[in-house]
Formats: structure tokens, C-alpha cells, sequence
């Protein structure tokens, strides 16, 4: 072999080292980047766990309720007060005295006055309710001793449920009549159905998520109801129809910022022109879901033109081609290949909406209603509204409750999530 | 020149070559129109076309004569404006955002581009295949029934399945899709896809074809199994062609058009360009000396 | 340079096969050219040891046909050349069998002069071999001109030689023509005549081969097909 043809080898084997020598730090920062990535993940999902640990654990006592057993003597005389056994006249019956009589004749030691009130306490007013509705719903109670199971009172059950952590209020003495209770089986707890059922309450006992639970569902109603057409149309409008020009760009960049816009301004928006302006009535459903609609559009808006982007030029051009108008060729073939995109984008645009609260507190959703709403004018609040003002009572009882909401609402938001991706699913897997 | 001026040469042209006991096509090259027709023979017919894109423009004044129930290729380098031309027939380019087109193209003697001719009819007319294949994500037969549905060209369903059967046999396609024609049309290999999208096309009988590189994606049997279908479909229908292959130009082509920035710089039979072409640009662009 | 175009093939290896073409078929030129040069020395020495040397040199020449040749079908099915390329390839491929037709009427001649002499006494006082000798000038001078004509693609040069208007031509034609009735005015032995005949004749394909060359040329360069006009 000649010199010449030997000269590039040797330059050729100087090149590979070189090439050997970056490459144990080339691997370094691809590890360190892999690591990086990871750790990141880590770090993201272990705050996640943290949250989750926390409420559920927080929470997860609220969907249980202390109940106490006591012999209650119904007397006739008491609860049917016109004795002719109407529904009207057992509703006017003494209900919560025959639940004190019961109370007294369980503790017949306790005399004074001041005392007597303590007892009574223990068990929480809704107990006399829920009694009355038993009694209208099955006269024949009526005349019968028998036990039954009374809602305790919230500093009861907290002190039932956290032992002496819990139920700080309670008096020396009620701790004494409860640790007798407890000895005797009479204490004990049960599913907390009433938290589902009922609206909210003064008395955490009584209070529940139906009625946020409703104000949710009628709110976003409307606004899916709003939001999914009018985004749809605009969308389609922008991107298949509309000219470029500067007026078209100006409507993008405003779209573009509304989307960024603090949810509370729509709030105030709302109150001037829904409230002010269109006088309709306030903390209802439907204004709220009116609100939430300017909220969501633009959200809806922008993934409803990137899911119709994404579907192949080839597509339109072959619908045109064979003959089909602009509004055949959108309708036939665009819009079918765009709608999974869209509906996960409207689906994450409820699920934004379903946990907004700002916008909400401007036209009076923050109120106390105890009422389950019917309908979308009746004055209602909503589930994140309701966590607010739950994490904002000092009873230790709404506490739980306050963690407890949220993780409902957690369950909504993943549930929302996960029909958002089985639905895109459903849809990409035809063809 | 003029039109009328240009026309009536040709027209004296034809008639001498006629007068003469001449029926073969008069060899006379008349500058960049190439070799003239006879009148009956045109089928669509293009003068002084100009088409803009804002303020380019990407053809310059061509003017050209398509031959009825032949191939016509258009070939030139890559932005030469041959598939923006292509476009100009069945008024694509009305899709594309400031895209402008001056200058009249007559099919039977109606200008196309006349503010009163609507694309729809137009485009039952003139139908085309483009490069990537793209048949619509439904069923083959949904692919085929589509276009007769949708100018209700089909009375009954039988009517349709007939319709749709005999496209897919001009197509060649039958005997390979007959027995799954409810499979989706996005499951067929590329040359397959792209002769569905040809007998798709022909499913409303258009006079006229415009096939944009319809080879481009495909392999060379599949690319043979094209040329071979729009050899049997010049007997029925007028096809243009814009190719890149020159040597695809030259296998299923009559005339060859060569565009060159813009313009149109020859068109004649296609043997003549690929064996003796009068302009140099084209020799140029033909041998592969195109600097 | 090959073509006219300044601009080369975009291929390179294209450019360099169609100069390989070219300077195979000029080198097979020369070698027919070589054959011709030789018969005139034959001639002038009435030798038939040099014409046997002449009929040895036309294996060569055969074997560079086959060459050539099967480079055009490889040119062909590898660079599969339109336009100017391919009337190139087929024009050369003409020019090639011409120029071996060339060669093979060139081996006649000696085969002719090997078997007996040509007569010594010619019509006009000049001798019959050394008028062939003469013209055996012009038909080398012939080649040489359509060599350079397909050398240098001068389609101006090929027409006039396709009119046979050089002076060569004209001259070899009036001769040849002058000469074979010569042979039919002076009968003499049959034999001689024959012989003379067939030398004659062959010098006159020769120059048809060569007339033949010219037109290939101005196919290449311009596309028309100016045989049988």
C-alpha cells in the first residue's frame, strides 16, 4: 500500500477517539437529563400523593356520622296533638320533647336547669326531624317504646370519632354521660347519608353537598348548553371560512387573550350586564352558567380550531375536488374528523368551569342557601363556592367536610377527564 | 399577437392541411403552442392566463390547447408553476387565500373563470387526483358513492351500486375490493388508495381528469398499474398530467407541455420533445442539463 | 466539450460515458483510417505482403465494433438518454456500422490486390493503381473531414458533404465514374477487368459509407433524418 492511501486511516482512527473520548460525557448529560426528567415527575407526583393523603384522610371521617341509641317512648298525647293521627297533625308534634324526656329518663341524676341543657345538647336538633318525618311516614310508631338511633350533635361527633382531640367544647360533665353512653353500646356511627341529601346548615351535622351538587349541575348545564354550539360555530367560522385579513387577526388575538383573561373579570362582567343591566335574578344557575359560558368559549374556541387544523388539507381538497361546496365539505368530512378533538376540548373547558369559583362570588353564588335548587332561577351555590364557605366556618366538624367536597369534586373533575379521553378514543379508533 | 389573430392562423392552418386531403394532424410548429388541432379536437382551451399569488406571479401569460380523449403532461422544474396551471381548470384555486387568475379558459366555449359559472357543476365536470393519495376515512364504497350522491346522479340504491361498481371496474380496483367494499378505503395500499381516488373521480363522469403527480408516493408496480389505468381512460376522458418524471411523461403522454418560470416554453407531441424539442430551456430540462 | 449547452450534465457520470462514446468511436475511426493508409502504401508498392497485413488489420476494427456497441446498449438501459443524448447514442451507433461497412470494403480492396494485380495500362495514359492510389488519398481525406465533423458536431460541414460538393468528392466521383467506363471501353483480359471493377466499386461504397457518416452528424445535431432525399 502506498503512503497516501495510509494517510486518512490514521486521521480516521484520531477522529474516533475523539469521538470515544465525548462520548462517556455526552452519556453523562444524557443521564443526568433522563434523571433530571424523572426526578421532576417524582417530585410533581409526590406533592400529588401528599394532597391526596391529606384530604383523604382529612376527609374521608366526614362520610361517617355519630348517631346515639336511646329508648324513646312515643307517646301519642305528644305527637298527635288534635289526635286524630293526620299528617298535619302528627308534623306538629313535640318531637324533640319526647327526644328530652328520653334523655332525662336515661340520666335521671341530672336535675338543675343548666345541666339539663347540656344534656340536651348532646344530641343535635336534627335529631327531632328526622324523627317527625319517621313518625308522618309510618303512624303506627305511634303508642311504641322502642330504641332508636339519634343524630349526635357535631362536638359529639368529633369527640366520638378523634377522642379527646375532638370536641373541645364539650363539658366535663357530657364527656362523663358519653363515656357512659359509649360503655353501653349506645354511641356509634353510621354512612352519613345526610351529606349527600342535604343542603347546607348552620349545623354541620345537617350540612350536605346536594345543593352545590345541583347549583354544579344546573350552572354547567347552561353552559354547555351555550358554550358547545356557539364555540363549535366560531371555530369553524375562523378556520374554514373566515378571510385572512387584519379584522379576522384582530378577532384571533382577542380570543387568544380572553382565554388568559382572570376569571374574576368575567365575574364582574357578569354582574353589570346579567344582574345590572338584564336585571336577572341573582345566585342563579343560570347566570352562573351564563358567566362561566364567556369563561369556557374561549377554551372551547381555540382547541375546536387546533382539532380542525389538524385534520389533513388532502381531505378538504378531496371533497372539493369531486364537487361538494365549502359547507358539504366541512360538514361531511371536516367536522366528523375535528369532533373528538373538539369534544375533549369542551369537556376540559367544563371541567375548568365545574371548579370555578371567582367569577361566581361577584353575582352572589356565595350566599347560605339551605335549599336544594329545582330549577335555573332558584338561587343556589356551587360545589367549589361550597368548599369556600365550608373552609371558612370554625366549627371543627367543616373541616372534614370542606375535605370531604373536595375530594368529590376531584371525582368529578377525573371522571370528566376520563369520558374526555374514552371519547377520543371511541372516535380516533373508526378508521 | 392577439388571439383572434392567433386563432385565425391556426384556423387557416388546419383548413389548408384539410383542403390538401390531409387528416392527420399538420406538422407545424407555431411557436410555443406547439403543433395546432383541429377545432373539434380541443377540449379545453387557455388564453393568455395569468395567475397571482398577492403580488407574485406564478404564470405569465400561458395560452395552450388541451386535445380531447388524450394525455396531456405538463413537465418542468420544481416551481415552475405547472400544478398552480393544473389548478386553474377546475378553479382549486379559488381555495387558496390571494390567489388570483386573469386571462379566460374556455371548456365548450364557457369561460370558466366567468363570475356566473359556479365551481360545483364545474368540478363534476373537470374532476381530479391529486399527489398523496386521499381517499375520504369511509368505507370504499362510501368513498365512491359520495361524489353521485352528492350531485344525485344516482336515482336508487341499486342505481348507486351499479355506479359504484362500474367505476371501480374502469378503475381496475373491482376484483381486488369487491368482497370488502365496506372496509375502510384508508386500509388499502397506496396504489390501490390512489386508484380508488381516480375511481372515485370518474365516478361522476367528468369530461375532464386533472391528475396533480398522482404517482409520486407510489412504487413502480403500483406507478405501472396507474399508467396503465390512465391508458385505458384516455378512450373516455381528457387527462392532464403534471409529472416529475419525465420518463412517466413520456410513457402515458400524447403531448407534453414544459414549463419553465411560469411560462410555457413548448408544447408539441410528445415524442417530438422527448426526441427533438424545438426550444433549448427544454432540451435542457428533458436531458438533465438543467443548470 | 460535448453539446452545445455550456451547462454539463447534472450527472457527471453521464457527461463522462458520452465522451467515453466518443473518443471509443474516434479511436475506432482512426484505426479504419490506419487500414486505409496502409492499402495506399500497398497500392504504391504493388505489394501483397501489405495488403495481407490489411486483411489481418480488420479483425481489430471488428472487435472494437463489438465494444462500442454493446457500451451504446449499456448507455441506453443505464442512462436511458431523450432528446439530443439519444439521437447522440443512435447517430453513433449508425456512424459505428458505417465505419466498420468502411473497414470491411477496405479488406475487399486488399483481398482483390492479393489474388492479382491490377492492369498496368489504364485508359488515359495514367495507371489504374495509381489512380486508386489517388483516390484512396481523397477517401482518407473524406474521412478524416466527416471524423471531425462528428468531433466537433459541424452540421454546416456535413451538409455540404452530404450535397458532395468537396472537392474530393467531386473529383473521386467523376473519376470513378470516368474509370468504369474505361473498363468497358478497353476489353481487355476479363479477369483484370473484374478485379478492377470490384476495387472500383468498392471505393465507391467506401465513399458512401463515409457520405453516410455526414448524414448521422447533421441527424445528431439537428433531429431531421436527411437519408434516401
Amino acid at each position: 500500500m502506498s503512503k497516501k492511501k495510509n494517510k486518512p486511516l490514521v486521521k480516521r482512527r484520531a477522529i474516533r477517539e475523539a469521538v470515544l473520548h465525548g462520548l462517556a460525557r455526552r452519556r453523562r448529560r444524557d443521564r443526568l437529563l433522563r434523571l433530571a426528567g424523572i426526578g421532576a415527575i417524582v417530585l410533581g407526583l409526590s406533592f400529588l400523593a401528599v394532597m391526596l393523603v391529606s384530604l383523604v384522610s382529612l376527609g374521608k371521617s366526614a362520610f361517617w356520622q355519630t348517631h346515639i341509641r336511646l329508648e324513646l317512648t312515643l307517646d301519642p298525647a305528644r305527637l298527635d296533638p288534635q289526635g286524630n293521627g293526620s299528617q298535619a297533625s302528627l308534623a306538629a308534634g313535640d318531637y324533640a320533647g319526647v327526644i328530652k324526656q328520653a334523655l332525662r329518663a336515661r340520666f335521671p341524676e341530672v336535675r338543675k336547669r343548666r345541666e339539663k341543657r347540656e344534656l340536651y345538647r348532646l344530641v343535635s336538633s336534627g335529631a327531632a326531624w328526622a324523627l317527625r318525618d319517621q313518625v308522618v311516614a309510618d303512624p303506627e310508631l305511634l303508642g311504641q317504646r322502642r330504641a332508636f338511633w339519634l343524630l349526635a350533635d357535631d362536638e359529639v361527633d368529633q369527640w366520638f370519632k378523634h377522642g379527646e382531640a375532638g370536641g373541645v367544647r364539650l363539658s366535663e360533665r357530657q364527656r362523663h354521660w358519653l363515656e357512659s353512653l359509649r360503655a353501653e353500646g349506645a354511641i356509634d356511627t353510621f354512612f352519613n347519608w345526610a351529606f349527600f341529601r342535604n343542603g347546607d346548615s348552620r349545623e354541620p351535622e345537617l350540612a350536605g353537598i346536594r345543593g352545590a351538587l345541583a347549583g354544579s349541575f344546573y350552572a354547567l348545564l347552561v353552559t354547555l348548553a351555550l358554550s358547545l354550539p356557539l364555540g363549535v360555530a366560531a371555530a369553524i367560522y375562523l378556520e374554514e371560512f373566515a378571510p385572512r385579513n387584519r379584522w379576522t387577526d384582530f378577532v384571533e388575538v382577542n380570543i387568544n387573550n380572553l382565554a388568559a383573561v382572570p376569571s374574576i373579570v368575567f365575574g364582574l362582567l357578569g354582574l353589570a350586564v346579567f344582574l345590572n343591566f338584564l336585571d336577572l335574578p341573582r345566585s342563579a344557575p343560570l347566570v352562573g352558567g351564563l358567566v362561566l359560558t364567556l369563561m369556557t368559549l374561549p377554551t372551547i374556541i381555540i382547541t375546536g380550531r387546533a382539532a380542525l387544523k389538524a385534520v389533513p388539507p388532502s381531505i378538504r381538497e378531496a371533497a372539493l375536488g369531486i364537487g361538494a361546496s365549502r359547507m358539504q365539505t366541512v360538514f361531511h368530512h371536516v367536522l366528523p374528523q375535528a369532533l373528538p378533538g373538539m369534544l375533549t376540548g369542551t369537556i376540559i373547558g367544563m371541567a375548568q368551569a365545574l371548579g370555578e369559583t371567582a367569577p361566581l362570588l361577584m353575582i352572589g353564588m356565595v350566599a347560605f342557601i339551605v335549599d336544594v335548587p329545582q330549577g335555573f332561577t332558584d338561587p343556589a351555590t356551587v360545589l367549589p363556592v361550597q368548599i369556600y364557605l365550608w373552609a371558612d366556618s370554625p366549627e371543627r366538624a367543616f373541616m372534614e367536610r370542606t375535605a370531604a367536597a373536595i375530594l368529590v369534586l376531584l371525582l368529578f373533575l377525573v371522571l370528566m377527564n376520563l369520558v374526555a379521553i374514552l371519547l377520543r378514543r371511541r372516535f380516533e379508533k373508526r378508521w | 399577437m392577439a388571439i383572434g389573430d392567433r386563432r385565425a392562423l391556426f384556423q387557416s392552418v388546419v383548413e389548408t392541411a384539410l383542403a390538401a386531403g390531409d387528416t392527420a394532424q399538420p406538422e407545424v410548429v407555431e411557436s410555443a403552442l406547439g403543433t395546432p388541432f383541429l377545432e373539434r379536437k380541443v377540449s379545453l382551451r387557455a388564453r393568455n392566463v395569468n395567475v397571482f399569488y398577492g403580488e407574485k406571479q406564478a404564470i405569465k401569460d400561458v395560452s395552450i390547447d388541451i386535445g380531447k380523449r388524450q394525455v396531456t403532461a405538463f413537465i418542468g422544474p420544481s416551481g415552475c408553476g405547472k400544478s398552480t396551471f393544473l389548478r386553474c381548470f377546475n378553479r382549486m384555486n379559488d381555495t387558496i387565500e390571494g390567489c388570483r387568475v386573469e386571462g379566460e379558459i374556455l371548456l365548450d366555449d364557457e369561460d370558466i373563470h366567468a363570475p356566473e359559472m359556479d365551481v360545483v357543476p364545474l368540478r363534476a365536470r373537470v374532476g381530479m387526483v391529486f399527489q398523496k393519495p386521499n381517499p375520504f376515512p369511509k368505507s370504499i364504497y362510501e368513498n365512491i358513492a359520495y361524489g353521485p350522491r352528492l350531485h344525485g346522479l344516482a336515482a336508487s340504491r341499486a342505481d348507486l351500486d351499479e355506479l359504484v361498481e362500474n367505476s371501480l371496474r374502469r378503475a381496475g380496483l373491482w376484483d381486488e375490493v369487491k368482497d370488502r367494499l365496506d372496509a375502510p378505503g384508508t386500509g388499502l395500499s397506496g396504489g390501490q388508495q390512489q386508484r380508488l381516488c381516480i375511481a372515485r373521480a370518474i365516478a361522476i363522469h367528468p369530461e375532464v381528469i386533472l391528475m396533480d403527480e398522482p404517482c409520486s408516493a407510489l412504487d413502480p408496480i403500483a406507478t405501472a398499474r396507474v399508467e396503465e389505468l390512465i391508458d385505458e381512460l384516455r378512450e373516455r376522458y381528457t387527462i392532464i398530467i403534471v409529472t416529475h418524471s419525465m420518463q412517466q411523461a413520456a410513457r402515458v403522454s400524447q403531448r407534453t407541455a414544459y414549463f419553465h418560470m411560469g411560462r410555457l416554453v413548448e408544447v408539441d407531441k410528445t415524442e417530438r420533445i422527448f426526441t427533438n424539442p424545438a426550444h433549448e430551456l427544454t432540451e435542457a430540462y428533458i436531458t438533465g442539463r438543467f443548470g | 466539450m460535448y453539446g452545445t449547452l455550456s451547462n454539463g450534465h447534472i450527472l457527471s457520470g453521464f457527461d463522462k460515458d458520452m465522451r467515453k462514446l466518443r473518443k471509443r468511436v474516434l479511436k475506432m475511426g482512426g484505426m479504419v483510417r490506419d487500414q486505409m493508409e496502409r492499402l495506399q502504401l500497398a497500392l504504391g508498392h504493388d505489394s501483397t505482403e501489405q495488403a495481407r497485413q490489411v486483411i489481418e488489420g480488420d479483425r481489430p476494427i471488428d472487435s472494437q465494433e463489438v465494444k462500442v456497441d454493446s457500451f451504446i446498449v449499456s448507455l441506453l438501459a443505464r442512462r436511458a438518454p431523450v432528446g439530443r443524448d439519444l439521437r447522440y447514442v443512435v447517430a453513433t451507433s449508425r456512424i459505428v456500422t458505417e465505419l466498420e461497412r468502411l473497414g470491411d470494403e477496405m479488406t475487399q480492396i486488399a483481398r482483390v490486390l492479393c489474388q492479382e494485380p491490377l492492369p498496368e495500362a489504364g485508359c488515359d495514359g495514367h495507371s489504374p493503381r495509381a489512380e486508386v492510389q489517388r483516390l484512396m488519398g481523397h477517401l482518407i481525406v473524406l474521412l478524416d473531414t466527416a471524423l471531425r465533423v462528428y468531433e466537433e458536431d459541424d452540421a454546416r460541414q456535413a451538409e455540404v458533404m452530404v450535397a458532395d460538393e468537396l472537392p474530393e468528392q467531386i473529383d473521386l466521383r467523376d473519376r470513378l465514374k470516368y474509370l468504369v467506363e474505361c473498363v468497358f471501353d478497353n476489353r481487355q483480359d476479363v479477369a483484370e477487368a473484374v478485379n478492377f471493377m470490384l476495387v472500383l466499386r468498392s471505393l465507391d461504397r467506401g465513399k458512401r459509407h463515409i457520405d453516410n457518416i455526414a448524414e448521422h452528424v447533421i441527424y445528431l445535431v439537428t433531429g431531421e433524418d436527411v437519408r434516401h432525399q
